[in-house]
């Protein structure tokens, strides 16, 4: 199979997470977006890499990626933990008392 | 195999700072297992003590790089070593050295201020390995460092507005770099190589065809511009800045923004592509750079809060560098390190100065500093230096930097007839002046008006105070006399 099918899936992926970022109010479901968007570009990268029997460059850039995103997830879903605690909400919305 | 592990441990010599960062992060993680609430003041002393050991590093680095002619390259060119990286590594170190200085202002919990130290050496970790990235990994993994421990620095005033804050930072900083991402696989998809300075690299992009490139470009471009808080990227800036702890706002005015203008430096270079670039690149940054300063000064004159007001100014500052970007010549990338320098110096000095009002006063808004300069002459007469120092007027290194700037941009559309740069240059110039009425704002309140009630008189002797007037009178000096600091960036050579 030729890469192109990849790079499309990768594409199609990329504006779905895009998609999702912009349109969800609430804070876990922009998060969600976000690994979308992750994993397009894990799939850009793992394509072009497929026929390189030489260096391994697209592969370990992939697996940085998921150990990246696993660490952000983490970070992120701590401090929405912390911000229910004070708003009781998660809707990006309700959430505005920075102004100006 | 044999060859690439010699590399490794042959290149561990000219990474002795950044170890030194890993291990005093280390120390201090397990020196703040021991009864954290009470050993508050120790953490600090180890933090900068720490910090001024990897100075002496860094400045030893400094000369070993002198008589360098071509970059160094260290762990199979996924880093570099330069002049220029040495520099930003000194401006980084001694952004990190002030902000620990400052202290942690919580006094609620003080139990938490082994991580906020710890935090901060992740941050400034970062920032090292960013400004020598040679390796699109490289970049997006020191780009990630920087952010995620940001985030978590956000939310250490332990209230409802820094927690908004930091979900604001997160989220929009997670979009950003995951955009960045995207573009750098489109990047690695035209070339099949990451090393940024490789011929292959840049002879893909060249053979590559316009539109691919250009997006990809543009997408690996705008992880950098939230980086450095430009616009379009700089929504978040103004929100974490007035809820963060002001030490951690001093520090993201600094570290990660300068960094962030250190690859951008190099990035730039790269993808110009020596000049044979479908896209005319200066047409973009000049563009940004002026909604920078355009949205920076405009919305800096409605602001009541100055933390608020230091966020918009950092924001305009951002564009100004971008501005050196756009004169693209040796001088102009000279200009840049001399007003980033200068810029370390006035903006530090001036968070030091609000944290000492914020923490001893509980001063916030702009009218609370009326009549300061009755009660606190010496405090009043520093804050209206440095602020003049922000808007760029003489006799101060603010004036010195902007004019360095201005002229790049002068001799560049003398040499190049690049259109864009005389718009930029009138552009900036009306906008120091539309600057001058909301950095004046302060000192007028500090002068000319009167206090309803007087702080007691206090002695203001600390030591954050001390290098706050130290930074005034190095302002003052950079003016008068620029030349060691001159000295020091012409040394710095741009090969590539």
């Amino acid at each position: 199979m030729s890469s192109e099918y990849y790079f499309i899936l990768a594409a199609a992926l990329f504006c779905i997470g895009l998609a999702v970022i912009i349109t969800k109010k609430n804070a876990v479901m922009v998060l969600m977006g976000v690994e979308l968007v992750l994993n397009a570009a894990n799939i850009n990268f793992v394509a072009v890499n497929k026929n390189n029997l030489v260096s391994l460059d697209g592969q370990f850039f992939a697996l940085f990626v998921i150990v990246m995103a696993a660490a952000e997830a983490a970070v992120g879903l701590a401090i929405i933990l912390k911000l229910f605690k004070y708003y009781k909400t998660t809707e990006l919305d309700k959430i505005n008392q920075l102004k100006g | 195999m044999q060859e690439k592990l010699t590399a490794i441990t042959g290149s561990m010599g000219y990474f002795l700072p950044e170890i030194a960062i890993v291990i005093s992060l280390v120390l201090l993680l397990i020196a703040g297992l021991f009864n954290a609430g009470r050993l508050n003041k120790l953490y600090q002393v180890l933090a900068l003590a720490f910090l001024a050991v990897t100075m002496v590093l860094v400045v030893g680095q400094w000369q070993e790089v002198g008589d360098l002619v071509r970059p160094l390259p260290l762990f199979n060119n996924m880093v570099q070593l330069t002049s220029v990286s040495v520099f930003w590594k000194m401006i980084c170190v001694l952004g990190a050295f002030i902000t620990v200085a400052m202290g942690f202002g919580n006094q609620d919990f003080k139990d938490k201020s082994s991580e906020y130290y710890l935090l901060a050496f992740g941050v400034l970790l970062g920032a090292h390995l960013l400004v020598m990235a040679n390796n699109l990994l490289t970049i997006y993994l020191s780009i990630e460092l920087l952010s995620i421990t940001a985030y978590i620095l956000t939310s250490f005033s332990f209230n409802a507005a820094s927690k908004e804050a930091a979900v604001k930072y997160l989220l929009f900083g997670a979009a950003a770099s995951g955009v960045m991402l995207f573009g750098m696989s489109w990047l690695y998809a035209l070339t099949g190589t990451l090393t940024i300075d490789d011929v292959q690299f840049l002879d893909g992009l060249i053979k590559a065809n316009a539109l691919p490139f250009t997006l990809a470009a543009i997408m690996t471009l705008a992880g950098l511009l939230y980086k450095i808080s430009a616009a379009p990227m700089h929504i978040w800036a103004p929100d974490v800045y007035t809820a963060a702890p002001t030490p951690v706002a001093a520090y993201f005015s600094i570290v990660p923004k300068l960094a962030g203008i250190g690859i951008l430096m190099k990035w730039m270079m790269v993808i110009n592509l020596f000049g044979s670039s479908p896209v005319n690149w200066t047409i973009v940054l000049a563009t940004i750079a002026m909604i920078s300063i355009g949205i920076g000064n405009f919305s800096a004159l409605w602001q009541n809060n100055v933390k608020r007001l230091l966020a918009y100014s950092s924001i305009a500052h951002s564009g100004f560098l971008v501005a050196g970007l756009v004169a693209y010549s040796e001088t102009a990338y000279k200009a840049i390190l001399f007003y980033s320098a200068i810029y370390l110096l006035m903006n530090m000095a001036a968070f030091l100065f609000v944290n000492h009002a914020e923490k001893e006063w509980g001063y916030t808004k702009v009218e609370d500093y009326k009549g300061l300069i009755n009660v606190q002459p010496l405090l009043g007469v520093a804050l209206v230096i440095v602020m003049i120092a922000l808007t760029g007027l003489p006799p101060t290194g603010g004036f010195t930097g902007k004019f360095l700037i201005f002229s790049a941009l002068w001799d560049s559309y003398v040499e190049s007839g690049n259109d864009w740069s005389l718009y930029l240059l009138i552009f900036g110039l009306m906008n120091t002046v539309i600057a001058l009425f909301y950095y004046l704002k302060l000192p007028y309140y500090i002068i000319f008006k009167n206090a309803e009630q007087k702080p007691q008189k206090q002695l203001i002797f600390s030591l954050q105070n001390f290098i706050g007037f130290f930074l005034v009178v190095m302002i003052l000096l950079s003016f008068f006399k620029p030349d060691s600091l001159m000295r020091i960036i012409n040394s710095v050579s741009f090969a590539f």
